[in-house]
């Protein structure tokens, strides 16, 4: 990585980074009469500011609403009764404990970017910047990629040629670890372990549930000591996490993907490409997670998968392992394959790759 | 009995005239200077009250500073008066702490009239005064006079006063430590007009998870405070966590960066929604 790009890049998060404007859950009043914009506004010193999608959920997370869930009921009920919804459930909070929030405000878009608890620590640019170079100069890393997504999330990834290691059930592979460093109005400021496939050059994030990396979820003077504390140990975390991910490899290579797994993660790539009609999209997916060779195999034991629920595709082997679908999963969101997916969708897959990869356990997993 | 009328001066500070060892901190050497005052030892013509439970170490540390003043040289006066413990009390406890066995101590228990030798004792002047404890030392001040406890308290406090403006025969500035009881609570158990009269207050906790001491000011006119400094007491042998000390420090200026930066974006935020008209049109080329 060139200086002149983290340079370049320092100067574009500057330029892009959220402003935060601390507020209560009673003084935000959401319009959503106007209908040009279906996610609400808000006023701000008699300014009124748009809600972006990004905005729009973290507020239903703030108000303790599942994305799920409010999938289901705007699909019954509709958008204005979700809205109505969102606004009851706004109020009843305020009046109960009137919770502080932070708002978030693109400067350059002048769009809310999101909303969420107050508590949450927000750091300048400048903080974040001062410790992505203390960690890459106290661990001798290299930068390998580095983006800021529309809501104003930054990451660098980094990496370390000697943190690498193999797998003894794989051979011909050996992976190299780094770290991913995030900060965000909806991300943590994390330092996250970072593992890369090295055959193919496949790059994963660590899993963020398994809380491997240190993040700072306070803003107290405790918390932020054990923060910076926990970053000097930073060998230590990757060690740690390179054992948890050889033993998970091992279990990933001895479990077939479900045939529900497959779909899901082929839909979340499909979801992110510039064209879905385009037919060699469709050839690209098709080669990665060949579910219409996966259901020619069951027709052939008269079995439709397409009149069955997910329930029973849960149930359904692929011919593939897990280890195998995760190393598919990883290729999309690492390379380009004309499929037109951009670098923050490339880094959102391969979060959701390390959410694969550590989900609590594989459907076929306890199958007889 | 009716007070004499005071007669009010109203007084600019260029009319004093104070000795330039009244701003020369006392120095014992030791990390826990740094936290005492901004210029880092105890100050002359201070008063502080330190608080804390039972066995929590408040007498081996303020102790093992008076030795640390002493062995500093320059020729300073220290004075241990201890109102709780009897020589052979201290005896068997300077096997752990043997700082006790050089310091000038004054038993107060071992006087039919404390009060008096109190007084005796502090007029011949001292720069520094260690009271072990305020309680102890106003319980038997009462117990030996004909004054109540809120009356002695007062004159206690006045004392210390006194000798804090150098009204003595060596006209030293004596600075106080003074060691205060707690409530079964763990707060400050004395007097209104004892806390007010103190320039700092220092609290000696053990930590409820780690089980680690710490000093930390509550109030301190002549430093910080809210800053804990974890003390290691080893067989007997008092350190300082100075590293940790400078972790907490920092991790205190990220805290006060942060809050800057939220100042700041304040700010920004006013500049932004200043200019920024936000037009429907705009709204839509930004979506």
């Amino acid at each position: 990585m060139k200086n002149s790009n983290y340079e370049n890049f320092k100067k574009e998060v500057k330029e892009n980074y959220p402003i935060r404007k601390n507020s209560t859950l009673s003084q935000l009043n959401i319009d959503f009469e106007d209908v040009t914009n279906g996610n609400g506004s808000i006023s701000i010193e008699g300014v009124k500011l748009s809600l972006s999608s990004s905005a729009f959920k973290s507020l239903l997370k703030t108000l303790n609403i599942t994305d799920n869930f409010m999938i289901k009921f705007t699909d019954i009920f509709g958008v204005n009764s979700r809205n109505q919804l969102v606004k009851v459930i706004k109020n009843k909070m305020s009046t109960n404990r009137d919770m502080k929030v932070a708002i978030y405000i693109s400067p350059s878009t002048k769009r809310v970017v999101a909303i969420n608890d107050a508590s949450k620590p927000y750091v300048s640019p400048e903080f974040y910047f001062n410790m992505v170079e203390n960690v890459i100069s106290d661990h001798n890393l290299d930068i390998s990629n580095m983006s800021i997504s529309s809501e104003g999330n930054v990451q660098v990834s980094t990496l370390k040629n000697n943190w690498g290691f193999d797998i003894p059930d794989l051979k011909d592979e050996s992976f190299h670890t780094g770290v991913i460093i995030t900060t965000g109005p909806t991300d943590d400021l994390a330092v996250d372990p970072y593992i890369l496939r090295l055959i193919c050059e496949n790059g994963m994030v660590g899993p963020r549930r398994l809380e491997m990396g240190p993040r700072l979820m306070e803003n107290n003077v405790e918390a932020i000591n054990t923060f910076m504390n926990e970053i000097k140990q930073l060998g230590d975390t990757s060690l740690k996490f390179q054992g948890i991910f050889s033993e998970r490899v091992g279990v990933m290579n001895k479990t077939l993907a479900s045939y529900n797994e497959m779909l899901k993660i082929r839909e979340m790539v499909s979801d992110k490409v510039s064209d879905i009609r385009d037919a060699r999209v469709e050839a690209v997916l098709d080669r990665f997670f060949p579910i219409n060779e996966v259901k020619s195999m069951y027709r052939e034991k008269d079995i439709n998968l397409d009149t069955l629920t997910s329930r029973h595709w849960k149930n359904t082997k692929t011919n593939m392992t897990t280890w195998e679908l995760l190393n598919s999963f990883t290729d999309v969101a690492s390379h380009d394959y004309g499929m037109g997916i951009g670098e923050n969708a490339k880094n959102d897959l391969r979060k959701q790759s390390g959410l694969f990869m550590f989900k609590p356990h594989f459907d076929t997993e306890f199958l007889v | 009995m009716t007070k004499s009328k005071e007669v009010p001066q109203i007084v600019k500070l260029t009319d004093f005239n104070f000795p330039p060892e009244v701003f020369i901190p006392l120095k014992s050497g030791k990390f826990i200077d740094t936290i005492i005052s901004k210029k880092g030892g105890t100050m002359p013509a201070t008063i502080t009250v330190v608080v804390g439970e039972p066995g929590s170490g408040k007498t081996t540390m303020l102790v093992d500073k008076m030795a640390g003043i002493e062995a500093n040289g320059n020729g300073k006066k220290c004075l241990y008066i201890s109102s709780e413990m009897n020589p052979v009390d201290n005896m068997e406890l300077a096997e752990d702490l043997p700082q006790l066995m050089d310091l000038n101590t004054l038993y107060l228990a071992d006087y039919e009239n404390p009060k008096s030798i109190l007084e005796t004792v502090l007029k011949m002047g001292w720069d520094y005064v260690l009271i072990d404890s305020f309680m102890d030392a106003k319980d038997k001040i009462k117990d030996t006079s004909s004054m109540n406890a809120s009356t002695v308290e007062s004159w206690l406090i006045n004392l210390m006063v006194k000798h804090t403006k150098g009204e003595n025969d060596a006209k030293k500035y004596t600075a106080f430590d003074v060691i205060q009881h707690i409530t079964k609570g763990g707060e400050y158990a004395g007097s209104t007009k004892l806390k007010h009269n103190t320039t700092a207050m220092m609290y000696v906790r053990i930590d409820e998870i780690t089980n680690q001491r710490y000093l930390v000011y509550v109030k301190n006119r002549r430093g910080g405070i809210r800053k804990k400094l974890y003390m290691i007491l080893e067989n007997g042998k008092l350190s300082y966590d100075s590293k940790r000390y400078t972790e907490l420090e920092k991790a205190i200026q990220i805290q006060k960066e942060m809050d800057n930066f939220q100042t700041e974006n304040d700010q920004k935020l006013l500049e932004l929604l200043g200019k920024s008209e936000v037009s429907d049109e705009e709204l839509m080329v930004s979506q």
